[in-house]
């Protein structure tokens, strides 16, 4: 051996010593449990991905699935009137236009004084107030 | 070791074969580097064929954990005597008991393996190579630095190829037995 051999050479060459025959031999399992771990590990990485996507899935169709609490208030035409803005004079002449007007709770109380009315919801279920005695 | 730091697509298409877990891509994987990894290991556990072929499987496992494309040969030689050093600093350290392994410390601070300890390694094989049969040498020579294939050199001797192999296994085995004792004389650090 009178030229030196390369570094690669010696590396094969103490591979072999140790293992027999490197590339066939019982080494050659080392490479092969380290190709089932990377397999194994991406298969449960994907499992555990396709898991989480199905239970954010699942849990934004619950919810959007429960019934919706109605938020339409059952509100008397008093209460309504209650909720009105405050009468101004543009909405004065807007009533003037409009033909009718919307009052407070104590003018309704007053006009109501020693009244006879009737009330009765309409077809949409809201109630209605008929005076009986005309005022 | 390889300097080469151009850009290698050929270690790109190996990297990313080896991350998605093909076995053909690791065999190849094996061949190539595999080599290189067990000397290193085998430095640097001063001769100990045992530790160093278990830090080399630890070694592989990490690779599989945290392969990623990579293109760069010296970065990626960088990063596999990375990850075998710290396998070897782990099998040792669960090899041995902590009262043990601080005795080992002391008398081994460095866990990597050495320019001089490799070179001790690769000394010892030279020593080894040198006092073997003449023929036995020559056997070995032809198929690892000469490169010829198990037939080529069973026609150039007019052997069978299965004798051929047979020689080889003896005499890798005498080189083993040669090793160990070089190694075991050969003063650690």
């Amino acid at each position: 051996m009178t030229e030196r051999p390369s570094s690669s050479d010696r590396d094969r060459l103490l591979a072999d010593t140790y293992h027999d025959d490197w590339t066939t031999g019982p080494a050659r399992a080392l490479a092969a449990h380290a190709a089932y771990t990377v397999r194994r590990r991406r298969t449960l990485r994907r499992l555990a991905t396709a898991a989480t996507a199905i239970a954010l899935l699942a849990s934004s169709a619950w919810w959007f699935a429960l019934p919706q609490r109605s938020v339409v208030p059952v509100a008397s035409h008093a209460r309504e009137a209650a909720l009105a803005a405050p009468k101004t004079a543009a909405a004065t002449n807007a009533a003037a236009t409009r033909g009718y007007e919307i009052i407070s709770d104590a003018e309704l109380m007053s006009y109501l004084q020693d009244q006879s009315v009737i009330v009765f919801p309409d077809a949409n279920g809201r109630p209605q107030v008929v005076w009986l005695i005309g005022g | 070791m390889e300097t080469d730091s151009a850009a290698s697509p050929a270690l790109a298409e190996l990297t990313r074969r080896m991350a998605r877990g093909e076995d053909a891509a690791w065999q190849q994987f094996h061949r190539e580097h595999g080599p290189r990894l067990f000397r290193s290991l085998l430095a640097a556990a001063h001769g100990d064929p045992h530790l160093a072929a278990e830090a080399l499987q630890h070694a592989y496992l990490r690779i599989a954990r945290h392969v990623r494309v990579c293109e760069n040969e010296a970065r990626w030689a960088g990063w596999l005597q990375v990850v075998a050093r710290s396998a070897l600093s782990d099998t040792r350290r669960r090899q041995f008991r902590f009262w043990q392994m601080l005795r080992r410390r002391a008398a081994e601070p460095a866990d990597a393996p050495s320019d001089s300890a490799d070179n001790l390694l690769l000394a010892a094989l030279d020593a080894s190579l040198a006092q073997l049969p003449p023929e036995t040498r020559a056997l070995l020579a032809a198929k690892y630095f000469s490169r010829e294939s198990v037939q080529g050199i069973a026609d150039r001797l007019g052997l069978s190829a299965k004798a051929v192999e047979s020689r080889l296994t003896r005499a890798r085995a005498e080189l083993r037995e040669r090793l160990n004792l070089a190694l075991q004389q050969t003063p650690h650090d």
